[in-house]
Protein backbone atom coordinates (compact mmCIF):
# COMPACT_ATOMS: atom_id res chain seq x y z
CA UNK A 1 0.00 0.00 0.00
CA UNK A 2 2.88 2.52 0.47
CA UNK A 3 5.53 1.10 -1.46
CA UNK A 4 5.90 0.79 -5.23
CA UNK A 5 4.51 3.69 -7.42
CA UNK A 6 3.12 5.00 -3.58
CA UNK A 7 6.29 5.58 -2.82
CA UNK A 8 6.81 8.09 -5.11
CA UNK A 9 4.01 10.13 -4.70
CA UNK A 10 5.15 9.89 -0.78
CA UNK A 11 8.33 11.20 -2.13
CA UNK A 12 6.35 13.77 -4.92
CA UNK A 13 4.18 14.55 -1.58
CA UNK A 14 7.22 15.10 1.34
CA UNK A 15 9.89 16.40 -0.76
CA UNK A 16 13.49 15.53 0.69
CA UNK A 17 14.50 15.24 4.09
CA UNK A 18 12.94 17.09 7.09
CA UNK A 19 14.02 20.81 5.07
CA UNK A 20 11.75 19.51 2.35
CA UNK A 21 8.92 18.55 4.24
CA UNK A 22 9.21 21.68 6.71
CA UNK A 23 8.21 23.60 3.10
CA UNK A 24 5.46 21.18 2.63
CA UNK A 25 3.69 21.83 6.17
CA UNK A 26 4.79 25.61 6.31
CA UNK A 27 2.61 25.62 2.77
CA UNK A 28 -0.49 23.17 3.83
CA UNK A 29 -2.66 24.82 2.82
CA UNK A 30 -1.76 25.00 -1.11
CA UNK A 31 -0.30 21.26 -1.08
CA UNK A 32 -1.68 18.86 -3.61
CA UNK A 33 -2.19 15.65 -2.87
CA UNK A 34 -0.26 13.83 -5.75
CA UNK A 35 -2.72 11.76 -8.50
CA UNK A 36 -3.35 8.40 -7.14
CA UNK A 37 -2.34 8.51 -3.96
CA UNK A 38 -5.49 7.81 -1.53
CA UNK A 39 -6.40 8.10 2.10
CA UNK A 40 -5.81 4.81 2.78
CA UNK A 41 -2.26 4.79 1.95
CA UNK A 42 -1.45 8.41 4.01
CA UNK A 43 -3.02 6.36 6.60
CA UNK A 44 -1.14 3.51 6.33
CA UNK A 45 2.36 5.61 6.07
CA UNK A 46 1.39 7.45 9.04
CA UNK A 47 0.99 4.42 11.06
CA UNK A 48 4.39 2.65 9.66
CA UNK A 49 6.18 5.75 10.85
CA UNK A 50 5.35 5.21 14.41
CA UNK A 51 7.38 2.55 14.11
CA UNK A 52 10.81 3.95 13.29
CA UNK A 53 13.53 6.41 14.85
CA UNK A 54 13.42 10.22 13.91
CA UNK A 55 17.24 11.02 13.87
CA UNK A 56 16.07 14.65 12.45
CA UNK A 57 12.70 14.91 13.40
CA UNK A 58 11.88 14.28 9.95
CA UNK A 59 8.76 11.57 9.84
CA UNK A 60 7.40 14.19 12.72
CA UNK A 61 7.46 16.82 10.47
CA UNK A 62 5.66 14.53 7.34
CA UNK A 63 3.45 13.31 10.25
CA UNK A 64 2.18 16.94 10.90
CA UNK A 65 1.29 17.27 6.80
CA UNK A 66 -0.35 13.76 7.17
CA UNK A 67 -2.55 14.76 10.25
CA UNK A 68 -3.56 18.11 8.45
CA UNK A 69 -4.24 16.26 4.88
CA UNK A 70 -6.28 13.62 6.85
CA UNK A 71 -8.86 16.18 8.56
CA UNK B 1 20.44 2.14 -7.42
CA UNK B 2 23.12 1.39 -5.01
CA UNK B 3 23.72 -2.10 -4.48
CA UNK B 4 25.83 -3.15 -0.93
CA UNK B 5 26.97 -6.45 -1.03
CA UNK B 6 27.65 -8.05 2.45
CA UNK B 7 29.60 -11.16 2.96
CA UNK B 8 31.22 -12.35 6.12
CA UNK B 9 33.56 -9.74 6.39
CA UNK B 10 33.82 -7.59 3.53
CA UNK B 11 30.94 -5.14 1.81
CA UNK B 12 31.52 -3.67 -1.88
CA UNK B 13 29.45 -1.25 -3.48
CA UNK B 14 27.68 -1.57 -6.91
CA UNK B 15 26.05 1.32 -8.25
CA UNK B 16 23.29 0.20 -11.53
CA UNK B 17 21.85 3.19 -13.16
CA UNK B 18 18.82 1.19 -13.92
CA UNK B 19 15.86 0.27 -11.51
CA UNK B 20 16.15 -3.53 -11.05
CA UNK B 21 12.69 -5.33 -10.73
CA UNK B 22 13.70 -9.03 -10.62
CA UNK B 23 13.73 -11.65 -8.12
CA UNK B 24 16.92 -13.16 -9.02
CA UNK B 25 20.53 -11.17 -9.47
CA UNK B 26 23.78 -12.34 -9.94
CA UNK B 27 27.21 -10.84 -8.57
CA UNK B 28 30.32 -11.93 -8.77
CA UNK B 29 28.99 -15.27 -10.28
CA UNK B 30 26.61 -16.07 -7.55
CA UNK B 31 22.71 -15.93 -7.60
CA UNK B 32 21.12 -14.04 -5.26
CA UNK B 33 17.20 -14.29 -4.57
CA UNK B 34 14.87 -11.87 -3.51
CA UNK B 35 13.76 -11.91 0.79
CA UNK B 36 10.05 -12.69 0.39
CA UNK B 37 9.38 -9.38 2.85
CA UNK B 38 11.05 -6.74 0.57
CA UNK B 39 9.39 -8.24 -2.63
CA UNK B 40 5.72 -8.34 -0.58
CA UNK B 41 6.18 -4.40 0.21
CA UNK B 42 7.61 -3.54 -2.71
CA UNK B 43 10.74 -2.10 -2.23
CA UNK B 44 9.72 0.08 1.67
CA UNK B 45 10.70 -2.03 4.39
CA UNK B 46 12.01 1.07 6.29
CA UNK B 47 13.61 4.07 6.09
CA UNK B 48 17.17 5.06 5.20
CA UNK B 49 19.20 8.56 6.00
CA UNK B 50 22.11 9.10 3.27
CA UNK B 51 25.23 10.26 5.77
CA UNK B 52 27.28 13.10 4.35
CA UNK B 53 30.22 14.74 5.19
CA UNK B 54 29.17 17.75 3.44
CA UNK B 55 26.46 19.15 1.23
CA UNK B 56 27.67 17.43 -1.74
CA UNK B 57 29.62 14.32 -0.48
CA UNK B 58 27.76 11.20 0.76
CA UNK B 59 30.04 8.60 3.26
CA UNK B 60 27.75 6.28 4.24
CA UNK B 61 24.34 5.14 5.06
CA UNK B 62 21.94 5.04 8.03
CA UNK B 63 19.15 2.44 8.33
CA UNK B 64 16.35 1.72 10.55
CA UNK B 65 14.50 -1.25 8.91
CA UNK B 66 10.68 -1.67 10.27
CA UNK B 67 11.42 -3.97 13.57
CA UNK B 68 9.04 -7.16 12.20
CA UNK B 69 11.45 -8.05 9.51
CA UNK B 70 14.62 -8.55 11.46
CA UNK B 71 17.15 -6.84 8.91
CA UNK B 72 18.16 -4.27 11.46
CA UNK B 73 19.76 -7.42 13.75
CA UNK B 74 20.54 -9.29 10.43
CA UNK B 75 22.92 -6.14 9.35
CA UNK B 76 24.33 -5.99 12.77
CA UNK B 77 26.23 -9.70 12.38
CA UNK B 78 28.14 -8.05 10.18
CA UNK B 79 31.44 -6.47 12.10
CA UNK B 80 31.33 -3.29 9.35
CA UNK B 81 27.73 -2.47 10.58
CA UNK B 82 27.48 0.12 13.58
CA UNK B 83 24.55 0.37 15.28
CA UNK B 84 23.66 3.73 16.41
CA UNK B 85 20.76 5.45 18.61
CA UNK B 86 20.21 3.06 20.80
CA UNK B 87 19.94 -0.07 18.72
CA UNK B 88 17.58 1.91 16.38
CA UNK B 89 19.40 2.58 13.89
CA UNK B 90 21.91 0.54 11.72
CA UNK B 91 24.95 2.85 10.02
CA UNK B 92 27.91 1.68 7.14
CA UNK B 93 30.29 4.00 6.41
CA UNK B 94 31.70 3.49 3.17
CA UNK B 95 34.66 5.76 3.94
CA UNK B 96 35.57 8.00 6.83
CA UNK B 97 34.55 7.85 10.37
CA UNK B 98 32.51 11.28 10.76
CA UNK B 99 29.53 12.50 9.31
CA UNK B 100 26.94 15.63 10.00
CA UNK B 101 24.11 15.14 11.47
CA UNK B 102 22.74 17.91 10.34
CA UNK B 103 23.03 16.67 6.68
CA UNK B 104 21.87 13.38 7.11
CA UNK B 105 18.11 13.22 7.49
CA UNK B 106 16.52 12.22 4.08
CA UNK B 107 14.69 9.61 5.86
CA UNK B 108 14.50 7.92 2.33
CA UNK B 109 12.09 5.13 1.21
CA UNK B 110 12.29 3.74 -2.23
CA UNK B 111 13.58 0.33 -3.89
CA UNK B 112 14.69 -0.89 -1.15
CA UNK B 113 15.07 -4.79 -1.31
CA UNK B 114 17.04 -7.48 0.39
CA UNK B 115 18.41 -10.27 -1.61
CA UNK B 116 20.64 -13.76 -0.30
CA UNK B 117 22.55 -15.73 -1.47
CA UNK B 118 23.15 -19.84 -0.92
CA UNK B 119 26.39 -18.82 1.26
CA UNK B 120 24.53 -16.06 2.93
CA UNK B 121 26.00 -13.34 1.66
CA UNK B 122 23.24 -10.23 1.14
CA UNK B 123 22.83 -7.46 -1.42
CA UNK B 124 20.52 -4.51 0.14
CA UNK B 125 19.70 -2.19 -2.70
CA UNK B 126 18.70 2.04 -2.43
CA UNK B 127 16.93 3.86 -4.51
CA UNK B 128 19.06 7.27 -5.28
CA UNK B 129 16.98 8.88 -7.57
CA UNK B 130 16.79 11.85 -5.39
CA UNK B 131 20.39 12.78 -4.44
CA UNK B 132 22.01 15.81 -6.44
CA UNK B 133 24.50 15.45 -8.90
CA UNK B 134 27.36 16.06 -6.69
CA UNK B 135 26.26 13.62 -4.04
CA UNK B 136 25.84 10.71 -6.64
CA UNK B 137 29.67 11.71 -8.15
CA UNK B 138 30.81 11.25 -4.31
CA UNK B 139 28.82 8.03 -3.98
CA UNK B 140 30.32 7.12 -7.39
CA UNK B 141 33.74 7.41 -6.23
CA UNK B 142 32.81 3.89 -3.62
CA UNK B 143 31.34 2.12 -6.28
CA UNK B 144 31.74 0.15 -9.02
CA UNK B 145 29.60 0.25 -12.01
CA UNK B 146 27.42 -2.59 -13.35
CA UNK B 147 24.69 -2.70 -15.92
CA UNK B 148 21.37 -4.20 -15.89
CA UNK B 149 22.89 -7.40 -18.25
CA UNK B 150 25.33 -8.11 -15.36
CA UNK B 151 23.44 -8.25 -12.48
CA UNK B 152 20.15 -10.10 -14.82
CA UNK B 153 22.71 -12.62 -15.52
CA UNK B 154 22.52 -12.02 -18.99
CA UNK B 155 26.03 -12.11 -19.76
CA UNK B 156 26.44 -15.85 -17.45
CA UNK B 157 24.32 -18.41 -19.48
CA UNK B 158 25.96 -20.97 -17.78
CA UNK B 159 23.81 -19.45 -14.84
CA UNK B 160 21.11 -20.74 -16.27
CA UNK B 161 19.49 -17.37 -17.19
CA UNK B 162 17.55 -17.29 -20.70
CA UNK B 163 18.83 -14.02 -22.48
Amino acid sequence: MVGGANAERFRTLFGSNEVGAKAVLDNIKNVKIPEGLTRESMQAYRELITRVGDTRGTQAIRAKILDQLLK
Amino acid sequence: MLLIHLSNNVFKLYYCNTLLNSDLLYLNKSSFTIDVKSKENEGFVGFFDWLRSDEFTIIGIRICYFEDLLYNELLLKFPYVNSTFDGKFTEILFKGNSYSSELSGDQDFTNNYVYHSQDNDFIFTFGLDHLTENELSSLLENCEVLNEEDLLGSRYPEAGVLT
